[in-house]
């Protein structure tokens, strides 16, 4: 399958008047076409902040891409003007956002706010077309007809999350990004939002990158997994080098020791100690080796190296030695 | 059998709407036996909040007793109610909400100390707040630091080192972990119980995350919509899941791991019904795909199948033969 959205060497900082917080530093990504990818990482890891990039959404003023490419279908998304970006936002890529309460507009109906994007976007329809495909969109993500004139005050938080997915599915998008669909939904009615967003990507054969933190999801929904940290994906492969490899980054070791195994009975879990470093002042080298458990002088100094092995990457110094000596050998 | 610590009976707490009795917590019982953890698990708006603020009376319930120490704790004519008050502690959910931002950390914790034993001297005041921090993994550098200055982690622990401060013998954790990271929920998760071990404490632990609930809690009451649909001890809840509700429930949580991918899964339609003025008979009836006529009409008991395992579902009624 061809590579569909390619990331390189993205730097991406927020600039406030005492200091410059650097989110995403040289962060490398791709997503085939039809492809789902987990985007992984705690609070502040820099995910949102790729998605908002991707889309040119980043805060006015505040935020700015300092570096690197964004190729979706070999088209530079950092060169391309304001209003070429305008048309592609809703169209070609578009995205769900983390909080169904507050990303609908609560005083317009939720027909009109699904009609909204396709008048847009879909200039040759009629208006009759587009009250058919706002209600055909209605039934794809499960909500009958009678809502359509209900206002978001209405609807429970799942219903909510289903317009928005409406909203974002109207005009077919190549690309979805979904930034924690549903952690702000219950477990049930996440079981239902997911179930509905996978069979409708598989029917709309969309990539879709899904940011989460919650790596059930991820292992439930995606094809390829990246591991983010500090604004850099420390680790990335198909979803069976991540959850059954045996080589690991230690962060990704670290996460994967703190959530409680339902299947094992351990009385302790085994955290990662300390805090994410603070993005405004990053340590030299790795952005980990304060809280790694492995870590060694040279990390201290040295950034490490992408390895890869086949379609799994990891970004450590400790299989940087290793590969380092088999490349000398060869 | 362990002793007995804390006992609900029949409790109940209605909230009075414009549009009729919502009933947010419905004829609950439940014990919990001392130095061990009760798990609550349900989803939004089934009420365990509600019921672990009416257990520890910062509510006032509708009606019903709450035994503590085999002391009724919601009779005004208690005279050891104030006393008791003091071991009965509460860990809340939002770390960023629940601590007042203009009270440095030591003002927090040593805040329960100064209301409620006030003749105690300064000096010795402040030696416990120190050693409440060590405990909670505080460093004594952030003594007077304010709230915003601290991460959701670390704010939590001052939550933790506040509910400890009268030396409680029970404490109820209302969602301590779920605002926060899951590298950081750990580190809270392991303190909570590394200080059960020491110091023998008696959780009541409400959450959404069931995973978190069988790693933590000794039992585990679900709850729908104000009542307790089925109460068993951990293992045996998650092995042996009787009520549909609670097998929905088990299904729906995604699992890190890659076994049950594309695996078919009961996933319940629908949404929760209004807890007002709901109708006689189980409140799951209208999302349970084994619904019956006999779902409704009556209220349906909680009824002890297997020792210990309590269901209340028409479908476990006939004890012996479903099991």
């Amino acid at each position: 399958m061809e590579e569909f959205l390619t990331i390189q060497d993205l730097h991406v900082s927020y600039h406030t008047a005492d200091e410059t917080v650097y989110a995403v530093n040289g962060l490398n990504l791709s997503v085939k076409k039809g492809e789902t990818l987990g985007l992984v990482g705690e609070t502040g890891a820099g995910k949102t902040t790729t998605a908002l990039s991707i889309l040119r959404l980043l805060p006015f003023k505040f935020g700015s891409i300092d570096k690197g490419s964004i190729l979706l279908d070999g088209m530079d998304l950092t060169k391309v003007s304001e209003k070429e970006m305008r048309k592609i936002r809703g169209d070609k890529i578009s995205m769900i956002f983390q909080d169904p309460m507050t990303s609908l507009n609560s005083t317009i109906k939720i027909g009109k706010q699904i009609e909204e994007v396709l008048k847009i976007h879909r200039k040759d329809l009629g208006k009759k077309e587009v009250i058919e495909r706002v209600d055909t969109l209605l039934k794809l993500v499960g909500i009958s007809l009678e809502r359509k004139e209900d206002y978001p005050h209405q609807l429970s938080g799942g219903m909510k999350q289903r317009v928005v997915i409406a909203i974002a599915l109207a005009c077919e998008p190549k690309l979805l990004l979904a930034d924690e669909p549903t952690t702000a939904l219950d477990v049930t009615i996440q079981a239902q939002v997911l179930n509905m967003m996978r069979e409708l990507k598989n029917k709309l054969n969309t990539a879709m990158i899904l940011i989460t933190h919650d790596l059930g999801v991820v292992a439930e929904n995606c094809d390829s997994v990246a591991i983010m940290y500090a604004g850099e994906i420390v680790e990335s492969g198909a979803v069976e080098e991540i959850f059954e490899g045996t080589e690991h980054h230690p962060y990704t070791v670290g996460l994967f020791g703190s959530i409680p195994d339902m299947s094992k009975k351990t009385r302790r879990l085994s955290p990662i100690n300390g805090m994410m470093p603070n993005p405004a002042d990053l340590p030299p080298g790795c952005p980990f080796w304060p809280r790694c458990p492995k870590a060694k002088d040279i990390c201290k100094q040295q950034k490490p190296n992408e390895v890869r092995q086949g379609s799994h990457m990891i970004k450590c110094h400790l299989y940087q030695d290793a590969k380092g000596g088999e490349e000398a050998g060869k | 059998m362990r002793e007995i610590l804390i006992e609900a009976k029949s409790l109940k707490k209605y909230f009075q709407t414009a549009r009729g009795n919502l009933h947010a917590v419905d004829d609950v019982d439940l014990t919990i036996a001392k130095g061990s953890t009760l798990g609550v698990v349900g989803e939004s708006g089934c009420g365990k909040s509600t019921l672990g603020r009416t257990i520890l009376n910062l509510i006032p319930a509708t009606s019903g007793e709450v035994l503590f120490h085999g002391k009724n704790i919601l009779d005004p004519k208690e005279p050891e109610r104030q006393q008791m008050r003091k071991k009965m502690q509460m860990i809340f959910q939002d770390p960023y909400a629940s601590l007042n931002p203009r009270m440095s950390v030591s003002e927090i914790i040593a805040d329960p100390i100064l209301v409620n034993e006030p003749k105690i001297p300064r000096s010795e005041v402040n030696e416990r707040v120190e050693k409440l921090m060590a405990t909670v993994g505080l460093a004594k550098r952030m003594i007077n630091a304010y709230p915003h200055e601290l991460d959701g982690g670390r704010r939590q622990r001052i939550g933790v080192a506040r509910a400890l401060a009268l030396n409680p013998e029970f404490i109820v954790c209302d969602e301590p972990v779920s605002a926060l990271d899951v590298s950081i929920q750990a580190q809270i998760l392991n303190l909570l119980m590394d200080l059960q071990e020491e110091h023998g404490y008696t959780y009541m632990f409400i959450t959404h995350d069931l995973s978190v609930v069988k790693h933590i809690s000794n039992e585990i009451a679900v709850m729908y919509l104000g009542q307790c649909v089925e109460r068993a001890p951990s293992d045996e809840l998650f092995e042996h899941p009787l009520h549909p509700y609670t097998k929905a429930l088990l299904d729906a949580i995604p699992v890190a791991s890659l076994k049950n991918r594309n695996k078919d899964r009961t996933i319940i339609e629908g949404e929760v019904t209004s807890p007002i003025d709901p109708k006689p008979g189980c409140r799951f009836a209208a999302r349970c795909p084994y619904a019956s006529g006999r779902c409704a009409g009556e209220a349906i008991p909680l009824k002890e199948v297997a020792p210990g395992h309590h269901v209340a579902c028409v479908l476990h009624e006939g004890t012996e033969k479903e099991l």
